[in-house]
């Protein structure tokens, strides 16, 4: 009986060892400068908010302007995190004007930053500035993950100002147990974590992340890169997707406190007893025709939590689109790059007549 | 054919070798060792302020640490890792040749695997949170020392307490969670509530932030452990798992042929109990509970170090953030009045061209 097969246990120490050594020479020479490449403009700034424009890449783009609010937990680039798989890249050819926000990194004076600074404040600067620039009173507005609530959010407050709606991996409901952020959300003393930190780093935020999945992020992840260690495309983009990965801004400490009590812990939004400054949130008054994008393996933001969008809503014209990815490889999936981008594109464009 | 003495030698030869090559490539990124220096205080409190410190020091690089520019150090670590599941695995493969028996593999495994479990989980955590979490039992000792020299009458009456010492000792994980929950009752009834009574004199509210920041600390570190016991009972039992399956599979002739197949079976396997753990309840609650000490600790501590503070002639974070506070309010004034004057003009020259 072969308890071992020697022979192929050994050729495969001897491939991981010449891996080895091609792969120091591989790493001596990375070189990683392509995210966020697609050329923009900086247009308007405040505080540490910056609201980029991008280089349309067709002669005639869409008349309506497209406005993309990502998360405040990591960065803005994953949508652009190298050319050949930039969804932003791919939305610039299909025809769309778009316009992105950065928020930056919030340092301690930004501690007291509510949602309503954020939304009330940041966004509809945002969003008045390109009406203005545009000389029209609606926009496109595009919501991801975290950036898809407080998207859902103004769009109740502010309907007039939206054309369509568009969310991307976005938690609605958050009464679901599904996902371990929504589970351990529930338990977490945030107005203490607040009260000490003030702002929340970023770094404690990603140990929590990580422990989603402990032995695939922390180790096989690793281990997987050392067996190809010998082919810089590959570490290349491995090393652009770690980049990224620990590239996290602090939490405002103010919104990140209303945002795990109301929404987490209460699930204010859905019950439709969300305060947002003076502004009571209700999700009937989103009448613009949605477009309701959740992945389909995506362990941060499980479908559940993003599907009930659609019956919350008072619009007619409404989409759900499921896609078989996790909720990174919505942005930088090949699935992302041939499906995800065309049919956003076509669904805005149609849409912005 | 099977795993003999030999091929073991020659794959693990190659195995130490390669991990010599990986650490002396990792070379330069090695950080300086900060090992705790020897000190001869002889005042307790000063003893207990200079931990606090030493921890709080550590916790506070963890934060700081993790980026991109360590993505190497984190490969060097997983592949070292990757190196102690092949020691397992060889280990493993002996019992087929009748080296060893079942009994002896498990028990030699419970301690050296925990350290491997310990390893894995503190890798990627902030460095003050790896010396807690590393070397458990170690840790466990000196914070058992610790406690038992300043409350000795109260631990050497308490049986259940040392019988929960002995299987924690031994390497038996409920040992240590039966122990973290006895010590926390006991605790509760009797010394916390000596932290928590009010002081007299003159440095009376010192006094009672000093008595406070040790309850908050015995706290913490009793959660604290609490949650590595739970962490260490689902290793040791997917170890046990695994062993078993593997013994299993080894009788239909359907084992992993090769330590690559091996390693991926190893790993799913903790993910699925890893995962089938953090999905309780209770350990979504004891992970809260973890952080919210944590932050008592913290809070109680920073309060204490700006009191030390208040006689520099620097600003301290309590100053700071009142400063802030005014600031943030005085912009969102500014911000307002803007938008209505520039709401005022527009109306104001929507009238004109009305006119």
């Amino acid at each position: 009986m072969e308890f071992i097969n020697i022979d192929k246990t050994i050729k495969e120490m001897m491939d991981m060892q010449n891996k080895m050594y091609k792969g120091m020479n591989v790493l001596m020479n990375i070189d990683d400068r392509e995210s966020d490449a697609t050329e923009k403009e900086l247009v308007y700034e405040e505080d540490k908010m910056k609201l980029y424009h991008y280089k349309p890449l067709v002669k005639k783009p869409c008349k309506v302007p497209t406005l993309i609010v990502y998360a405040l937990v990591n960065r803005q680039y994953m949508m652009d995190i190298q050319q050949d798989r930039s969804l932003i890249k791919n939305l610039l050819e299909q025809g769309l004007d778009l316009y992105i926000v950065d928020w930056g990194y919030p340092t301690k004076e930004d501690m007291y930053l509510t949602m309503d600074d954020y939304i009330n404040g940041y966004i509809d600067n945002a969003v008045e500035y390109i009406l203005e620039e545009h000389k029209t009173k609606e926009l496109n507005l595009l919501g991801v993950c975290q950036g898809g609530t407080f998207s859902t959010i103004y769009s109740a407050i502010h309907p007039e100002k939206i054309k369509n709606l568009v969310t991307m991996v976005t938690p609605i409901d958050f009464s679901k147990d599904e996902g371990l952020l929504f589970k351990w959300g529930k338990y977490l003393n945030i107005d203490n974590m607040v009260d000490t930190y003030g702002n929340i780093p970023g770094d404690l935020m990603n140990t929590g992340y990580m422990m989603l999945k402990p032995f695939q992020l922390m180790l096989d992840k690793y281990v997987g890169i050392l067996e190809n260690i010998d082919t810089p495309d590959i570490v290349r983009n491995f090393m652009r997707m770690e980049k990224w990965i620990f590239d996290s801004p602090d939490q405002a400490g103010d919104t990140i406190r209303q945002f795990i009590k109301d929404l987490y812990q209460e699930n204010k939004l859905v019950k439709g007893t969300l305060e947002i400054g003076k502004h009571k949130v209700d999700l009937k008054n989103i009448k613009m025709p949605l477009l309701n994008i959740y992945a389909k393996y995506d362990h941060l933001v499980p479908p559940s939590a993003s599907i009930p969008l659609n019956d919350h809503v008072s619009s007619k014209d409404k989409e759900m689109y499921e896609v078989s990815v996790g909720h990174i490889g919505m942005y930088v999936s090949s699935k992302s790059q041939k499906e995800v981008a065309p049919r956003i594109a076509k669904w805005i464009q149609q849409k912005s007549v | 054919m099977y795993f003999n003495e030999n091929f073991t030698n020659m794959i693990g030869t190659w195995m130490d070798t390669q991990n010599k090559m990986l650490k002396s490539w990792q070379g330069t990124s090695n950080k300086e060792d900060n090992k705790s220096k020897k000190n001869g205080y002889t005042d307790y409190f000063k003893n207990w302020m200079e931990m606090n410190n030493d921890i709080f020091a550590h916790n506070m690089k963890l934060f700081g640490d993790i980026s991109s520019e360590n993505a190497f150090e984190k490969m060097m670590k997983g592949m070292d890792t990757y190196h102690k599941v092949y020691d397992f695995w060889k280990d493993m493969s002996s019992m087929t040749s009748g080296q060893k028996n079942i009994g002896d593999f498990l028990q030699y495994w419970k301690t050296d695997y925990m350290n491997n479990m310990a390893d894995h989980f503190t890798t990627y955590l902030p460095e003050s949170l790896q010396n807690i979490l590393k070397d458990p039992l170690e840790l466990y000792k000196t914070y058992v020392n610790t406690t038992e020299k300043f409350m000795e009458p109260w631990m050497e009456n308490m049986k259940a307490f040392q019988e929960s010492a002995n299987k924690m000792y031994a390497g038996d994980q409920n040992g240590v969670l039966e122990y973290t929950k006895l010590w926390r009752e006991n605790y509760e009834k009797t010394f916390g509530k000596i932290f928590n009574m009010p002081m007299m004199g003159m440095s009376k509210a010192d006094y009672e932030e000093a008595m406070k920041g040790i309850d908050t600390w015995m706290k913490y570190m009793n959660t604290m452990n609490s949650f590595n016991g739970s962490i260490y009972q689902v290793g040791i039992e997917t170890m046990e798992n695994i062993t078993k399956n593997y013994m299993e599979l080894l009788q239909k002739g359907e084992q992993p042929k090769t330590f690559k197949e091996f390693y991926e079976y190893w790993w799913k396997e903790n993910e699925k109990a890893y995962t089938a753990l953090f999905n309780t309840d209770e350990f979504a609650s004891l992970l809260g509970q973890l952080v919210d000490e944590s932050m008592c600790f913290k809070k109680n501590f920073d309060k204490i170090l700006e009191k030390r503070l208040e006689i520099f002639p620097i600003p301290t974070n309590t100053e700071m953030k009142s400063l802030y506070k005014t600031v943030y309010n005085l912009k969102k004034e500014v911000k307002e009045l803007k938008k209505e004057l520039k709401d005022m003009n527009k109306n104001q020259e929507n009238k004109s061209k009305k006119a």
